[in-house]
């Protein structure tokens, strides 16, 4: 078929391709009112033109008009084929539907009828970004640098497209030409370091070391992101075995900041330590020494540290968070726990230490001053916080009684500390009493009304002791509140995991089945939408030459459906719904009704009628965003329980950083099976 | 290692009168209503909360009290004093004292007292001590103990 | 506990510290925006095992200063109740501040306390000399006021070649002892 001349259907005369071009530019500039009005002109005389339905129906869609403009759009193409807009419009459609694979098609049919066209080669281009299509992104990338070699981002584009599918060479050649159509090199400018990283970091990967070391000093004074300079070289010095010069760059790095660990072992495996606990030891001590705020140096040799060497650092660790009153000497020191000798060292430790001090209790008590007791620490804080320390030890340990005895004494010592109470609320849930948890968090919320991450864990807690109504009461002191000073609606919009995992378990927990699953789908939704923001930044770090942190970007998408609020909550929705599945609603019902008389049972059907009534009276307190049907009501009768559990499965699966224990997919695909025969022989039965 | 002990005084909030609360619960007798907390929210600098190395451990609560007449004095009155008890002898008591004396100052307020119950000698000499003087014996003045507890006045003029 | 380069796989852990410590909250695609302008210039310190973020900074460049003078801006600042007194939030600033005059050339950098928050307005004015410029009338969305304040960048320390300069042969001594002691004896 030929390009080149105008299809009939698709001619307008002059005045109406004039106005045509109209609406392209009222589109652009999002007049979607009277871009309308100018398509309904074009269309009063040119009813079938397919371009002008497509543009109509695109703006429709954008006007929220999704269904109507849809049809328009289709009904466009199916006038006009050939035309490269109406494919572009139907490829701008799923894109804004968030269909990615079809929008790739769309373009590329319509760059087969205007193979030169930068606009949709553009918009071609991101979505295989986003499909991670490398191959099609360099041939797309190729052509639109063919084209406009004179502006950067086209040719770090081209050059993603070659990192990506491996090709170093190529990726680097390409940053290279660009840098020759420099006239002169830019001083201080973020963006050509940028450039010079992203290429630094491609020689790396290519890995050829030395060349990339060299690179990195024969360009430093031109880079203005000298943190990344001292890491790189650093890390490149180690990995080339130059070591006296990587032990100097890691001292370098470390005064610039003390308290990375990666410097750390940046200097041990520079000096060859690996599992030389003793020389080990007199590195950190000198480090220590030198680095006096630096946590790290402090805490790694507790970690390799063993016998009396780890008593007496451990010791010199623990003492100094107590005397300065640090409330995270225990989270600090937990990660240990998993070696019950060390735990036990540190149980001694502490033991010891409460025993050098003054006891409040026949120590100063009254009006004057007791001065007698110089000698010891009398400070009434260092004790609280050793008791206090001693509670989360035994805690920790299983020893819930002693735990509980010494959070006891610490809270009449010093009633006021809110840390205790949190502690305490922390003990009882471990003993499985959550109600009582929850009131101590609600003592220590009370104690500091402005604390969020109190009211947080009190909100929580309140949940675990399903105790949803003050649960929305408590957290809604901290958000936009709706109409009815709730805040459920902000906390969705805010995309708080914590709060829709953990309400979606209570109301599990409490058997509201639908509206857990409502919950579950809502984080579901968050995280399809974290995939898709990724979108827009396809073209945004290429411009603004961001692509070390572009790449980070998309190492991270690979792993966003095997993070902990997406498996946790897709975990409950998909038990949930393979209950649903294995016990259905009939089912569920008789089960609850077996045994009753006849007059209980009527009783028990009008109590749960009852029970409906209140919940959609009390829906209104849930209802998010207009939703009509706010308590999942929908959710918990659907058919296919199994098809539902599968979409939450489905990203799973596909997600290279998942844990292959996960086994969901096969309780869902053993039950799909277990259906589809049951389904086959129900067919050969009536049939035979 | 002994550390260094930090005392400060800072405002009461409507977000921290639950250590008010807490404080006064666990070391004074008597108790006080919701109300008075709520009030507690507005005489500004006659209320504080004292704290030991950032730990809230101690708190004052005063009232100003206005005449009806001009023959009278306008006084402010200590309504309570307290402090965690593994906290005393640190000054603590003192330092809110002398914030309230010198807000009095500030004021032109020529008077401050209090009401000591007669049996709680350490109370009666740590006024004395900080310069109160004794004053009126108030007969039956704690009417909620049995049987009522008679306190002495003590008070400062400044 | 370890403080590092906030990189985008830190977003998430992020805004959860951030909606479980402050009431001001950002979408996830605010982190990205900032993660994604000006990589250099947010940091997160995490827990001892690595994985949950216990703090952090997240700042940015403004973008068009009406001073016309390029200067940095604080988002948010957080570091979790159970970890304060550690001095991880001037730990965090400090790095900051030094990416956001290293890479971006900010002159001086401004930020917002409520004006109710003490212990913020304590750190940022005490620990880390930054000065009040005004105060905002309703400048949060529950009307609190907020004291506007800013530092000046122009005099950051040349801290790498301190290293050169001063203590390098103390160290370098002090390794050197320390690979001597080859046949067992430790210094």
């Amino acid at each position: 078929m030929s390009t080149a001349a105008i299809p009939k259907a698709r001619y307008l005369p002059p005045k109406e391709a004039g106005s045509f071009r109209q609406i392209l530019q009222l589109y652009e500039t999002r007049q979607y009112k009277k871009a309308l009005k100018v398509s309904d002109t074009i269309l009063a005389k040119f009813p079938d033109h397919g371009e002008t339905l497509a543009m109509k129906g695109l703006i429709l869609c954008f006007s929220d008009k999704k269904d109507e403009g849809h049809e328009l759009i289709k009904k466009g193409l199916r006038n006009d084929l050939t035309s490269f807009v109406c494919w572009h419009v139907y490829g701008l459609f799923y894109r804004s539907e968030r269909n990615f694979e079809e929008a790739a098609k769309c373009y590329v049919h319509a760059l087969k009828y205007a193979p030169d066209n930068t606009n949709i080669l553009r918009d071609l281009a991101l979505l295989q970004c986003q499909m991670r299509n490398w191959e099609g992104l360099i041939t797309s990338r190729k052509s639109i640098l063919s084209q406009r070699p004179n502006v950067r981002q086209h040719w770090t584009g081209l050059a993603l497209g070659y990192h990506m599918a491996k090709n170093y060479e190529l990726a680097e050649n390409i940053l290279s030409k660009y840098e020759e159509t420099l006239k002169e090199l830019p001083k201080e400018d973020y963006e050509h370091s940028e450039l010079l990283l992203y290429k630094n970091m491609i020689i790396y990967e290519s890995g050829d070391v030395n060349r990339a070391l060299e690179h990195l000093e024969s360009t430093a004074d031109q880079v203005t992101d000298k943190l990344s300079v001292m890491e790189y070289r650093a890390k490149y010095l180690l990995e080339l075995g130059r070591l006296p010069e990587a032990v100097k760059a890691y001292r370098k790095l470390l005064h610039r900041n003390p308290d990375n660990k990666e410097y750390f072992y940046g200097i041990e495996k520079a000096l060859g330590l690996k599992d030389d606990a003793e020389k080990k030891k007199t590195l950190y001590q000198v480090l220590a020494k030198q680095y006096k705020n630096s946590d790290p140096a402090k805490s790694i040799p507790l970690s390799f540290l063993s016998g009396e060497d780890f008593r007496e650092a451990v010791k010199t660790y623990i003492v100094d968070f107590l005397t300065r009153g640090v409330p995270s000497a225990f989270v600090n020191l937990k990660p240990l726990y998993t070696n019950a000798t060390k735990a036990n060292v540190i149980e001694e430790v502490v033991l010891e230490f409460l025993k050098t001090l003054a006891h409040p209790s026949n120590g100063v008590n009254g009006i004057e001053k007791n001065g007698s007791t110089k000698e010891k620490d009398t400070t009434p804080t260092t004790y609280l916080w050793t008791i206090y320390y001693l509670a989360q030890h035994y805690s920790k340990i299983g020893q819930s009684d002693l735990a509980f005895e010494y959070i006891t004494k610490a809270i009449e010592h010093t009633p006021t500390l809110v840390e205790v109470h949190m502690v305490k609320a922390k003990i009882l849930k471990r003993k499985g009493d959550h109600v009582a948890a929850s009131e101590s968090m609600t003592t220590a919320r009370e104690l500091d009304l402005q604390d969020r991450f109190v009211n947080t864990k009190a909100a929580k807690y309140l949940m675990r002791a399903g105790q949803n109504d003050e649960a929305v009461n408590v957290v809604s002191l901290f958000t936009k509140n709706d109409a009815h000073g709730k805040g459920v609606a902000d906390l969705h919009e805010m995309q708080a995991m914590w709060f829709l995992t953990e309400q979606g378990e209570m109301f599990n927990r409490l058997g509201k089945i639908g509206i857990a699953l409502k919950r579950f789908e809502a984080v579901k939704k968050i995280y399809d939408d974290w995939w898709g923001d990724q979108f827009d930044f396809h073209q945004y770090c290429v411009r603004r030459g961001t692509m070390r942190a572009y790449l980070g970007l998309l190492g991270w998408e690979e792993t966003l459906y095997a993070e902990h609020y997406y498996t946790r909550a897709a975990f409950d929705a998909i038990q949930t719904y393979i209950s649903l599945y294995d016990t259905p609603k009939s089912a569920r019902v008789a089960a609850e009704l077996e045994g009753l008389s006849e007059e209980e049972r009527k009783k028990a059907i009008k109590k749960a009628k009852r029970e409906r009534a209140k919940q959609n009276k009390k829906s209104e307190n849930e209802k998010i965003g207009g939703d009509d049907d706010p308590l999942g009501k929908n959710l918990e009768n659907t058919t296919t329980p199994l098809d539902i559990a599968e979409l939450f499965w489905k990203p799973i699966a596909e997600c290279p950083a998942k844990d292959p224990s996960w086994k969901w997919g096969e309780e869902i695909a053993k039950r799909k099976e277990q259906s589809a025969a049951k389904a086959e022989s129900e067919v050969t039965n009536t049939t035979a | 290692m002994v550390p260094n002990i930090k005392i400060a005084l800072d405002d009461l909030t409507v977000n921290n009168i639950g250590v008010l609360r807490r404080i006064n619960s666990v070391v004074l007798p008597t108790s006080y209503s919701d109300s008075w907390y709520k009030d507690s929210l507005v005489v500004g600098e006659l209320a504080k909360l004292a704290y030991f190395n950032d730990i809230p451990v101690g708190a004052i609560r005063c009232s100003l009290e206005t005449p009806p007449n001009h023959k009278d004095q306008t006084r402010i009155y200590i309504m309570t004093l307290a402090v965690l008890s593994p906290y005393r002898g640190y000054g603590i008591g003192r330092k809110l004292v002398d914030h309230i004396l010198e807000q009095a100052k500030k004021m032109f307020v020529k008077e401050v007292y209090c009401h000591v119950w007669v049996e709680n000698e350490d109370a009666l000499n740590w006024y004395q001590h900080i310069g109160f003087e004794k004053g009126d014996l108030v007969a039956g003045y704690y009417k909620k103990m049995t049987p009522a507890g008679d306190a002495y006045i003590l008070r400062k003029i400044l | 506990m370890n403080i590092r380069q906030a990189t985008v796989a830190d977003l998430p852990g992020m805004q959860s510290a951030n909606l479980t410590n402050l009431p001001e909250n950002y979408i996830l695609r605010y982190y990205l925006y900032h993660a994604l302008t000006w990589p250099q210039a947010s940091f997160v310190a995490t827990d001892a095992s690595g994985r949950k973020i216990v703090g952090y900074v997240l700042a940015k460049m403004e973008e068009e200063p009406t001073d016309g003078v390029p200067h940095g801006h604080v988002t948010s600042l957080a570091v979790m109740r159970t970890y304060r007194r550690m001095g991880i939030a001037a730990k965090l600033m400090a790095l900051a501040l030094r990416g956001l005059a290293e890479s971006y050339g900010a002159k001086y950098v401004s930020l917002h306390v409520r004006k109710s928050n003490r212990a913020a307005l304590h750190l940022y004015r005490d620990t880390l000399t930054f000065e009040v410029i005004e105060i905002e009338k309703g400048y949060y969305g529950d009307g609190e006021d907020a004291y506007a304040m800013k530092k000046d960048l122009s005099s950051l320390e040349d801290i790498d070649s301190r290293v050169e300069e001063e203590d390098d042969a103390y160290l370098i001594e002090a390794i050197e002892n320390l690979k001597l002691s080859e046949d067992g004896r430790v210094i």
